[in-house]
């Protein structure tokens, strides 16, 4: 009799772990591929059809950068936290009032450009890491959960956005009902490119300073210390509470930025649709990369891509369902192969005549 | 099921068990047999084997090859789950616990027997009926984190013995207790083996072993030795059986009249549960002595470290460094006073068990000028740091970017204590600082103490090993409910009116 | 499509509730990661028909794109005829939401058949506000179709895709822009509120009715509006007391709001929400009712009065797939708004008040419109003057809420 055992890994290897990431995103598009051969509809058409979206064009391409951009932002602020064994699951609140803020200043004010839009950032991110201060105060001086705190302050930055765009802020000129006006600066599209906003730089200048801070810093070493064990930081002289707020508030603002960022580059003017969920897509990226900035950026761009296609293969008449669950099944794939990377499979022949042989 | 009747068999026999990690070997053809009603000592150094033969029999890991008959019964545990089935259960030295709920859940926990339909009231009185039967008490109704170590350890043990283990496998538990706790558990396993179970007590404290088994095996790197009746042998001998060779530690006092480096002046403190545990405490500390602490644990010595070295703040008092009031300051202040710590919980507050060796290593020394340049680390300086340090600690890892929690409890515990010498260029506090270590280990310890306090520096020993406090220190506090009960000098120490003083019996002890 | 209207079942209920939220419904599987599969799976199961209706028209653009790939790189735009059209509608909800998105689709069935095999079209649902939505018309464009429709009003996010891409035409239904490739319709529905405010008048004896809107816009105006005026054609004392719950579809809200007016006193409840819940509970109230966009007798079977007859949409789609055909289409300069009538009396309603809707409409038409000045906005300003009628296109650009409107400012 043959049995086949997991047994955890000793030790963690970082390129087993992508491989196997990997590994699971492809077997994720099997079973879509699976589910959509039942369906009767052809696999490899779709699958053609999503990567030609994705790079068969070069607005494909721009489209794919775009989308990235605020997950990559908000996958970043999540990853950040995430390095203190800190779950930021208000990054879509964070980015949300980010964009609200940045429209009050973006409809109320027709100064020069480059000018509206550092106040628009400035602007986005303090209103980010305000709409995560509370729960950095009750998470590090009363060990309040973050994970409730900041999960239910989405809803309340949703209302607030809605609130504004159906109220105060409603764009009366024009006929559009759900929506403030629009903003009177936007970020320029690179020179030579046709769509893709300035703003996509901020990410990846983002991934360089994190992935240099955790690497080479002070600071990042501290953040890692209270992540690995917050009484063991105390213990070496670390404020942590202290740290657990000013690293809550650098979230905040990474999120709020890039709210403000997709506001002013892509979507113009504020409705409660504009986040469609970024800072989930962020956390999810971040909860897959597993705290590596560099899986990140990876990650980010994936996902992004999966988005673009999904709504390329909508408008092909694919079904919205449809489309979810293939997402879902690539995700899952990733998710499992995340923790297959840390086991390894042992067969073993199990004889109970001869007793257990090697 | 095996026709015999159970109990005509041998209780566990393992014979021939192998087991390597990784390319190393843990164990090699190792025997095993335990009787039914015997207290078994497993006896060795760290590394030795004896957790890992432990781990075998009782479920955790699976040998490479090898058998264990259980009662007649041959077995190959999947998980521990199907030992404890059949009546095996171990007791181990990190604790399974679940910090944030009460005694009587954690004791309910997973449990087969536990009722459907609880309330506190049925968890409690449970608990308390489990504890009156086995002669343990802890209180059911707190919460595992509010417990000292020593308590958390007593939680362990009821909880595997609620399981109905019939053989049950304590890996260190002296490590952690007091004497008097101690004392207790081996009432208990007495009366457990007494009623026909087994009980196997791991340990490398001679005396203990000597007190309290009927036989020993001794196991050295992943071999067996010799299993022998306890009848007969003797600590020395045992002692070259476990490490194959013989030293003496160096423990001469000479006595430096250095001045007084730490100056505790009616300190007083709670605990994390908001009671007072310290209460006007009078303590000094001089260059070149080492004052022991004595007492049973919980009596205030955990937060005594802790106000000294800055995790806990006053209620009043002041505490002084070489002249300077470092009263309620800021933990990076007095360790860049010179004050090192090396924790009670060394792995638990001393170490970031995820994080390489290397970031242990500096922990405590990163923002030194040696090591960082304003916000930015000097990666190859942290490299060089921390191989120094493993190498004069004497650490086995097989690099520095290893994380740390995957080296051995004793490798980590040289890393802490050794860091924290380095740190405590004026004061070392060590808290219980040979808790949990063999023979060899504790020797390099005290010995590291020493060299300390022959440097120049003050040394605050706390332990409750009464024999530890006595050969080590120059001077000798005792500790009762948070106040230091009295001082002796060295050549006053006596080891009766010690004892008295540690159950709080003043009067007694200071009688004519 | 026929009308055949069945309770909705919770699975159903729960998925075009989420499709209000549409393309980031899309984009949530970010959030929902790996609970995609279970409700993707589980939803899919329902919505099979859905699906296969889309794959087909999926299928049928792009064999239809590559017929047309060589008229579409001739001009379109000045005029040329084609052999094959091929059109895409872009709606902000499911196909068969009960309601408005319904009445779309099935004017682009009723298109696609009359011109027989001659057009090809396809269409993308639950598509939202959110920035991507530019990217699905612009993927549309790409496609190769010739026109686009838009059954709600996207601006910015369609108008740019517009503009870059002028061989192609763009419809955006209540849109308020006009470029040589991008026109706006709508249908004059301020007559049907006005004619079913007539029938409210008369049933309701306090002249108390109800309104549960949406939002601030055109649209609700003139529904608010039309209501008010048409019942106090026969009751000077006609009140329109309205709720806006910021939502087409909302069953929770919805029922909310319909409880609110009727706590209130209302006796007629009239609402824009594609799902009929304020329906039931007016029938069960015993409060005379009425819906905005399809045949529901069966939800209020006692006290169902009627509904705006959206048919419209077929013949007009057909004549633009014509003039797209033929060469002839333009965007025009301003919306076309298409003709409403009120559509089948319910069962109760007595004949005397058929009647005098029936006069009402003659008279409606005599008079040129529905707001006849003098007519003061709810804040006591003058906004007609005296001797003024408003056409119907004045009507679309309605931005106040006559007097006796309450709620809505």
């Amino acid at each position: 009799m043959n049995t086949i055992r997991f047994e955890r890994r000793a030790t963690s290897d970082a390129r087993r772990s992508a491989a196997f990431r990997v590994l699971g995103a492809v077997a994720g598009i099997l079973v879509a591929g699976l589910v959509l051969l039942i369906t009767s509809r052809n696999p490899f058409t779709l699958l053609g059809d999503a990567f030609d979206a994705n790079f068969g064009s070069q607005r494909g391409l721009e489209e794919t950068a775009i989308y990235a951009t605020p997950i990559l932002l908000n996958g970043l602020a999540v990853a950040l936290s995430l390095r203190m064994k800190i779950w930021n699951i208000g990054a879509d609140g964070q980015f949300l009032m980010g964009a609200w803020a940045a429209t009050g200043v973006g409809i109320h004010w027709a100064g020069p450009d480059p000018l509206v839009l550092l106040v628009m950032a400035l602007v986005g991110a303090a209103a980010g890491a305000a709409w995560i201060l509370i729960p950095a105060l009750a998470r590090a001086y009363w060990g309040v959960n973050e994970i409730i705190t900041t999960l239910l302050l989405n809803f309340v930055a949703l209302q607030l956005v809605l609130w504004a765009t159906l109220g105060f802020w409603r764009d009366t000129k024009s006929a559009v009902v759900q929506s403030a006006p629009p903003v009177s600066a936007n970020l320029p599209v690179f020179p030579g490119l046709d769509f893709l906003h300035i703003g996509f730089i901020a990410p990846l200048v983002l991934t360089a300073v994190l992935w240099w801070v955790f690497r080479s810093s002070t600071w990042g070493f501290e953040i890692d210390t209270i992540g690995g064990n917050p009484r063991a930081a105390a213990f070496a002289g670390i404020n942590v509470p202290v740290r657990i707020v000013l690293v809550m508030l650098c979230t905040g603002a990474i999120a709020g930025l890039s709210g403000m960022i997709h506001l002013s580059g892509y979507a113009f003017r504020l409705n409660g649709g504009i986040s469609t969920n970024y800072g989930l897509s962020g956390f999810i990226v971040a909860a897959l990369a597993g705290g590596s900035f560099i899986g990140l950026l990876v990650g980010g761009l994936f996902i992004a891509s999966m988005l673009h296609a999904g709504i390329t293969l909508q408008a092909k008449g694919l079904s919205t369902y449809i489309i979810l669950a293939i997402y879902g099944a690539i995700l899952l794939g990733i998710a499992i192969g995340e923790v297959a990377a840390r086991y390894r499979m042992v067969r073993e022949r199990y004889d109970p005549a001869t007793e257990a042989v090697r | 099921m095996n026709a015999e009747a159970p109990g005509a068999q041998n209780a566990v026999e393992a014979s021939g068990i192998t087991k390597s990690f990784g390319g190393a070997l843990a164990l090699d053809g190792v025997d095993l047999t335990l009787a039914w009603g015997e207290v078994h000592a497993l006896l060795g150094e760290n590394g030795a084997g004896k957790t890992t033969l432990s781990n075998i029999i009782a479920g955790i890991y699976r040998a490479d090859a090898g058998r264990v008959v259980v009662d007649g019964v041959e077995h190959q545990f999947r998980n521990p789950a199907q030992a404890i089935a059949a009546g095996i259960g171990m007791v181990h030295q990190h604790f399974r616990l679940v910090a944030p709920m009460s005694v009587a859940e954690n004791l309910h926990l997973g449990s087969p027997q536990t009722p459907r339909l609880v309330t506190e009231k049925i968890l409690v009185a449970r608990a308390r009926a489990l504890m009156d039967e086995l002669g343990l008490h802890v209180d059911p109704t707190a919460k595992i984190w509010q417990l000292s170590v020593g308590e958390q350890q007593r939680v362990e043990i009821l909880r595997v013995l609620s399981r109905g283990a019939r053989v049950l496998i304590l890996d260190e538990p002296t490590a952690v207790l007091t004497a008097q706790e101690a004392h207790d558990l081996f009432g208990v396993m007495r009366q457990l083996v007494a009623a026909g179970r087994t009980v196997v007590f791991i340990s490398h404290k001679l005396n203990e072993v000597l007190e309290v088994s009927d036989r020993i095996t001794v196991l050295r790197g992943g071999r067996h030795v010799v299993t022998r009746d306890t009848a007969g042998a003797t600590a020395r001998g045992l002692a070259r059986l476990m490490t194959g060779e013989e030293r003496e530690l160096d423990v001469t006092h000479r006595r430096i009249d250095g001045s007084a480096v730490l100056t505790l002046a009616g300190v007083s403190a709670r605990n994390s549960r908001g009671l007072i545990a310290l209460s006007q405490c009078d303590l000094v500390v001089r260059g070149g002595e080492i004052v022991g602490v004595a007492g049973v644990s919980g009596n205030g010595q955990t937060e005594l470290a802790e106000v000294i070295t800055g995790l806990r703040p006053l209620e009043g008092g002041t505490i002084t460094v070489d002249g300077t009031d470092l009263t309620n300051a800021s933990a990076r202040q007095i360790a860049a006073a010179g004050v090192g710590h090396i924790p009670e919980d060394r792995i638990g507050v001393g170490m970031v068990s995820s994080a390489p060796v290397k970031d242990n290593a500096v922990l405590r020394h990163y923002r030194t000028d040696e090591l960082s340049a304003g916000k930015q680390l000097k990666r190859t300086a942290v490299v060089r740091f921390a191989e120094r340090l493993v190498a004069a600690a004497r650490v086995q890892t097989r690099s520095v970017h290893t994380p740390a929690g995957q080296m051995s409890g004793g490798n980590q515990q040289r890393l802490v204590a050794h860091r924290e010498a380095l740190v405590g260029r004026r004061l070392l506090i060590a808290a219980h600082p040979t808790r949990g270590l063999d023979v060899l280990a504790t020797q390099e310890v005290q010995s590291a103490l020493i060299a300390r306090r022959d440097d120049g520096a003050g040394v605050l020993l706390i332990s409750d090993d009464l024999d530890e406090v006595l050969l080590m220190s120059d001077r000798i506090a005792v500790m009762y409910e948070g106040r230091i009960m009295g001082m002796f000098d060295r050549g006053d120490a006596d080891r009766a009116r010690i004892g008295l003083l540690m159950g709080g019996h003043a009067e007694e002890a200071f009688a004519p | 499509m026929t009308q055949q209207k069945r309770p909705m079942t919770d699975l159903e209920r729960l998925a075009s509730a989420s499709s209000q939220i549409s393309r980031r419904r899309m984009m949530k599987i970010g959030g929902m990661g790996a609970a995609g599969v279970v409700l993707g799976g589980g939803v899919l199961a329902a919505c099979g028909d859905d699906d296969d209706d889309t794959a087909g028209g999926a299928t049928d653009t792009t064999a239809a794109a590559t017929d047309t790939t060589a008229a579409a790189t001739s001009p379109a735009t000045s005029g040329s005829a084609l052999d094959a059209v091929q059109a895409h509608w872009v709606y902000i909800g499911p196909p068969d939401d009960n309601g408005w998105t319904q009445t779309h689709d099935d004017g682009r069935k009723a298109a696609e058949t009359g011109l027989a095999g001659k057009a090809v079209t396809g269409f993308t649902p639950n598509v939202g506000f959110g920035a991507e939505t530019t990217q699905v018309f612009r993927d549309l464009a790409a496609a190769g179709n010739n026109l686009i429709v838009a059954n709600t009003e996207y601006v910015d996010l369609m108008h740019v895709v517009a503009a870059e891409n002028t061989d192609v035409k763009f419809l955006e239904c209540n849109g308020h822009v006009f470029t040589e490739n991008l026109g706006a319709y709508y249908m004059a529905h301020e007559i049907p509120a006005y004619l079913l405010g007539v029938a409210a008048g008369l049933l309701a004896p306090s002249g108390k009715i109800g309104y549960i809107g949406a939002f601030p816009s055109s649209t609700g105006y003139n529904d608010a509006n039309g209501l008010l005026l048409g019942a106090r054609s026969v009751n000077p004392e006609a009140t329109v007391n309205v709720v806006l719950v910021s939502t087409f579809f909302d069953p929770v809200k919805a029922a909310q709001a319909a409880e609110a007016l009727l706590a209130d006193g209302v006796e007629f409840l009239f609402g824009v929400m594609d799902e009929p819940t304020f329906l039931q509970i007016a029938e069960e109230a015993g409060v005379w009712t009425g819906y905005w966009n399809l045949d529901f007798r069966s939800a209020a079977p006692t006290k169902y009065v009627n509904n705006f007859d959206l048919s419209a949409w077929g013949p007009y789609y057909t004549q633009q797939l014509q003039a797209v055909l033929d060469g002839t289409w333009t965007a025009g300069t301003e919306a076309t708004l298409l003709e409403c009538p009120l559509g089948a009396w319910g069962d109760e309603v007595p004949q005397d008040v058929q009647d005098a809707v029936a006069e009402a409409k003659t008279a409606l038409d005599a008079a040129g419109g529905v707001y006849v000045g003098p007519i003061f906005d709810n804040k006591g300003e003058e906004r007609i003057p005296a001797g003024e009628v408003w056409t119907s296109q004045q009507a679309y650009a309605v931005n106040f809420a006559v007097d006796g409107v309450t709620g809505l400012d």
